[in-house]
């Protein structure tokens, strides 16, 4: 383990950096705790600043002041729309799950409370923490709040994969490339976080002052902000090699260096809305790559997946809610800005997420609907009611008929670094089999063939 | 930062000694990974000790076989593993036993 000193306090004060593995805070936290406010409040004791600090960023407040689609808005998970439960809007008791603060359960949640921000999540180091009960965030019941908060310290992958590698309810179903394997990775999963190796924890690579973590989502960064790159430790010339260094300027590291991702645990690439509720799972589902759950509907899961490649530069756009669509078209739910002719793009690997939602028929634009809870889809099966209840709540009008459209969500594959020897080769994409797709990327075709011609 | 305390601080992890063995205090998450290093090379099926995953046994039978058989396992693998890393272990094929909420095989 890195980072770990004996170290003797001669002034009260000790660089964080020799914490890593978690401060003894026996002696500062007596308890007993009723609930996990009074947690908060103890920390707040000695780290009032620091909770001030976290209270500006978006892990709290679940929105930024951003350019979306062109125009500056606040924009973030508390309003977007996405490929999996469709919103958070009339679903926080269930999505505030993975919100790092306690009871944000409606609209009435008071965002300048400081006892509500939620220390433990990112800084247990027991592992015994859990919020996953559907209950606003608060910790489950079994969970033994002193223990814990006497055993904080800095966050770990664990903590970081608890949310970012559950989301959309199972285990590696969003991203593709952060999944619970990244808890304790060998080296032929991730280079940089293989426990047994270089055993990078996020934060090395997502750099973080005042709370604020560096990095982001591509359907939540919409403008760029804040991104992190490759280069913040290698530069552009990495390789030995002139011809593998004249690709750098237009192919991202991630292209060559990340050949597959979902590595051990499969990722969830299609989600079909349009046949939940079902009393019996349609004939094609085989139980390991197509999956059925009544309240989910058909889902197609796969491993060790080959990514698809388009032109970023770190920009995105997204549908929003409201946009009309034509149902007869794909709508892309997120999705990378840039093309060939953008300098500043680059060929970036995705992990595209496919699907079906539901939407007004005559109205033409998605609907936000109410999934959670007594009166939700996911207790009632009954689209028309639970439809209702999530367009009333968001104020917006629905004619009474519904269908399902298909749709897509762009995810950027940035993890699971394979090992160099695994690193793409020059046939791997120019090859006859190459595995680009070089007049959808805008090439007249392989870039490869045409210098062979001209020579 | 404000730390008020002076004081000589072990940065070694709280080994929650207190807490009852098996069902709780344990890293789960940890433990499966633990489980992988130490133990998986003699538990796989064909080999020396028998295939062996958390489903082999339910709740209980993982809390007897800790507090009761443990002392009886072959070799010093059990010996030279710390206690705070048996803890992870134990609590890994513990909450995913065979009637566990979440079984699982070791992956
Ligand atoms: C050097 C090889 C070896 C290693 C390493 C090893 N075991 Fe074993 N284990 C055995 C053998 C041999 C047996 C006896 C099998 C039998 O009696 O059929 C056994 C038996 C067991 C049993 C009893 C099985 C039963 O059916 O009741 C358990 C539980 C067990 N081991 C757990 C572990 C755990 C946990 C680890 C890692 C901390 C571990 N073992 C590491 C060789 C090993």
């Amino acid at each position: 383990m890195r980072n770990i000193d004996l170290c003797i306090f001669a002034t009260g004060f000790c660089a964080g950096s020799l914490l890593t593995a978690g401060e003894d805070h026996t002696d500062y936290i007596d308890g007993p705790f009723e609930n996990a406010t009074q947690v908060t409040a103890a920390c707040l004791d000695c780290h009032e600043e620091e909770a001030n600090a976290f209270m500006t960023t978006a892990h709290w407040t679940w929105k930024r002041e951003q350019v979306v689609n062109g125009k500056l808005m606040d924009y973030g998970k508390e309003m977007a729309m996405n490929n999996y439960c469709s919103s958070t809007i009339t679903n926080r008791v269930h999505c505030s799950e993975c919100h790092a603060g306690y009871g944000w359960e409606d609209e009435t949640f008071d965002f300048t409370d400081q006892t509500r921000v939620d220390c433990l999540i990112c800084h247990d180091t027991t592992g015994t923490y859990h919020k996953d009960g559907d209950n606003s965030g608060w910790p489950t019941e079994h969970v033994k709040l002193l223990y814990v908060a006497q055993n904080v310290g800095k966050p770990v992958r664990q903590n970081c994969n608890s949310c970012h590698a559950l989301g959309g309810s199972a285990n590696n179903a969003k991203h593709g490339d952060i999944s619970l394997v990244l808890d304790y990775p060998d080296r032929s999963i991730d280079v940089h976080m293989d426990a047994g190796g270089l055993d990078f924890n996020c934060q090395d690579c997502h750099e973080t002052e005042n709370h604020q973590i560096s990095g982001g989502n591509l359907a939540t960064t919409l403008d760029g902000h804040n991104l992190i790159s490759c280069e913040q430790c290698h530069d552009s010339d990495p390789h030995g090699e002139f011809l593998l260094n004249t690709h750098t300027a237009r192919i991202a590291c991630q292209t060559c260096h990340i050949p597959v991702f979902a590595k051990e645990d499969a990722t969830q690439m299609h989600w079909d809305w349009s046949q939940a509720g079902l009393d019996e799972p349609p004939a094609e589902v085989d139980g390991k790559e197509k999956r059925y759950r009544k309240p989910i509907g058909f889902e197609i899961w796969k491993k060790d997946v080959q990514p698809s490649y388009a032109w970023f530069n770190g920009k995105a756009g997204v549908y929003l809610v409201g946009d009309k669509i034509d149902p007869e078209e794909v709508t892309k739910m997120a999705y990378p800005l840039g093309d060939i002719n953008d300098p500043t793009a680059k060929i970036h690997p995705f992990k595209i997420h496919t699907g079906k939602q539901v939407y007004d028929v005559v109205n033409k634009y998605f609907i936000t609907n109410h999934i959670y809870g007594e009166d939700g889809f996911w207790t009632t099966f009954d689209w028309d009611r639970s439809i209702r209840i999530g367009m009333e709540a968001n104020g917006m009008d629905y004619s009474g008929e519904y269908g399902f459209a298909p749709t897509e969500m762009y995810w950027r594959i940035d993890h699971m670094v394979s090992p160099k020897e695994e690193a793409l080769t020059c046939l791997d994409c120019h090859g006859d089999q190459g595995r680009m797709d070089w007049e959808a990327l805008g090439y007249p075709g392989n870039p490869m063939l045409r210098i062979s011609k001209a020579d | 930062m404000k730390l008020r305390m002076i004081g000589l601080l072990g940065l070694a992890l709280t080994a929650g000694a207190t807490l009852a063995l098996g069902a709780e205090g344990g890293n789960a998450r940890k433990g499966k990974y633990l489980y992988k290093n130490s133990c998986k090379e003699c538990h796989s099926e064909g080999s020396e000790g028998g295939e062996l995953t958390p489903m082999s046994k339910t709740m209980k039978q993982w809390d007897r076989y800790f507090e009761k058989k443990a002392d009886e396992h072959p070799g010093e693998t059990f010996g030279e593993i710390s206690e705070k890393d048996m803890k992870d272990i134990i609590q890994f094929l513990y909450d995913h036993a065979k009637d566990s909420p979440s079984p699982e095989t070791c992956g």
